[in-house]
């Protein structure tokens, strides 16, 4: 009985040892994988440059009342894409940081904080953004464009 | 006798586990390796951005080609038919590319259709002087909001 007992022992010990081997060689490969082909090809400085651009040849071709009445259409930019995961802010004359400011003429999205922290830089949750100044006649036009697009992967 | 035949049946009911286990394991292994093969997710990845990136950048009236070589060589491996390699969705402004098991789709903001006219194989390129297969669509205005493949 006590010799039964402590081949038992044995045998469940191998078996732990067993599982634990298959978890390394699992967990191993696995993070090797996930480093080498895991990270994501990184566009969304290049969206937002490209917002930005989009919305700044607007601004110049277009009067700022139209832009403010009826941005999407003016700019020729597709409102559900542009809603779900771009950020937009047009600060005309702006006194204060068009970031934090509440007048604006135009404002898509929240949170335009996150765009200008530093700290976040290697941080690919975030959101990317272009903020710039456009000279339209005696107007000083402000102008934050941000993206915050990931690559969806579908079944 | 009676012990031996008792620890020989242990043993084979050890072993069916142990091999189970084994199975599962190297099958469970398989399936995450096959499905970065060839690196298709990375690339499929990297084409549906910079096909958005162009679009982004087109007027209505644009006729584009795009170089899509290495995205074929890859479909091929991976026995993927080319016509469904992208697909250009208009409802939703999307572009997917299908190069390996998965779907990868990114968004396009720029308000204007695509009509698709498909992959054209083996296409003199001016710069390296090879023959590459290449993407080739037609960016329009908006007319009607339907999928096209």
């Amino acid at each position: 009985m006590r010799l039964n007992n402590k081949g038992d022992t044995g045998n469940q010990m191998m078996s732990l040892f067993y599982v634990f081997l298959m978890l390394v060689v699992a967990v191993g490969l696995s993070t090797g994988i996930f480093i080498f082909f895991g990270a994501e090809y990184q566009f969304k400085q290049i969206d937002a440059d490209e917002m930005y651009l989009k919305v700044s040849d607007c601004v110049l071709q277009n009067s700022l009342d139209e832009i403010g009445n009826n941005f999407y259409s003016v700019c020729g930019i597709n409102k559900p894409v542009a809603e779900k995961y771009f950020r937009v802010k047009i600060c005309v004359n702006g006194n204060s940081d068009c970031v934090v400011s509440d007048s604006s003429l135009f404002v898509l999205g929240s949170d335009f904080q996150s765009c200008v922290l530093k700290g976040i830089k290697d941080n690919s949750n975030f959101p990317r953004c272009v903020n710039g100044f456009v000279k339209k006649g005696s107007d000083n036009v402000e102008i934050i464009a941000g993206s915050q697009q990931k690559i969806r992967r579908i079944a | 006798m009676i012990n031996k035949k008792a620890t020989e049946g242990e043993l084979i009911f050890d072993y069916i586990i142990f091999i189970t286990v084994l199975v599962l394991f190297t099958a469970g292994m398989f399936a995450v390796i096959n499905n970065y093969k060839n690196g298709a997710a990375v690339w499929e990845d990297f084409y549906a951005k910079e096909v958005v990136k162009v679009i982004n950048n087109a007027k209505a009236g644009d006729e584009i080609f795009l170089d899509v070589h290495k995205a074929t060589e890859i479909a091929k491996k991976n026995e993927q038919s080319f016509s469904s390699i992208f697909l250009f969705n208009n409802l939703n402004n999307e572009v997917c590319v299908k190069i390996g098991e998965k779907r990868s789709c990114y968004s396009y903001f720029n308000d204007v259709d695509i009509i698709p006219l498909g992959i054209e194989l083996a296409v003199p390129d001016k710069i390296s002087g090879k023959y590459v297969n290449v993407l080739h669509f037609n960016v329009t205005e908006v007319q009607k909001k339907d999928e096209i493949k």
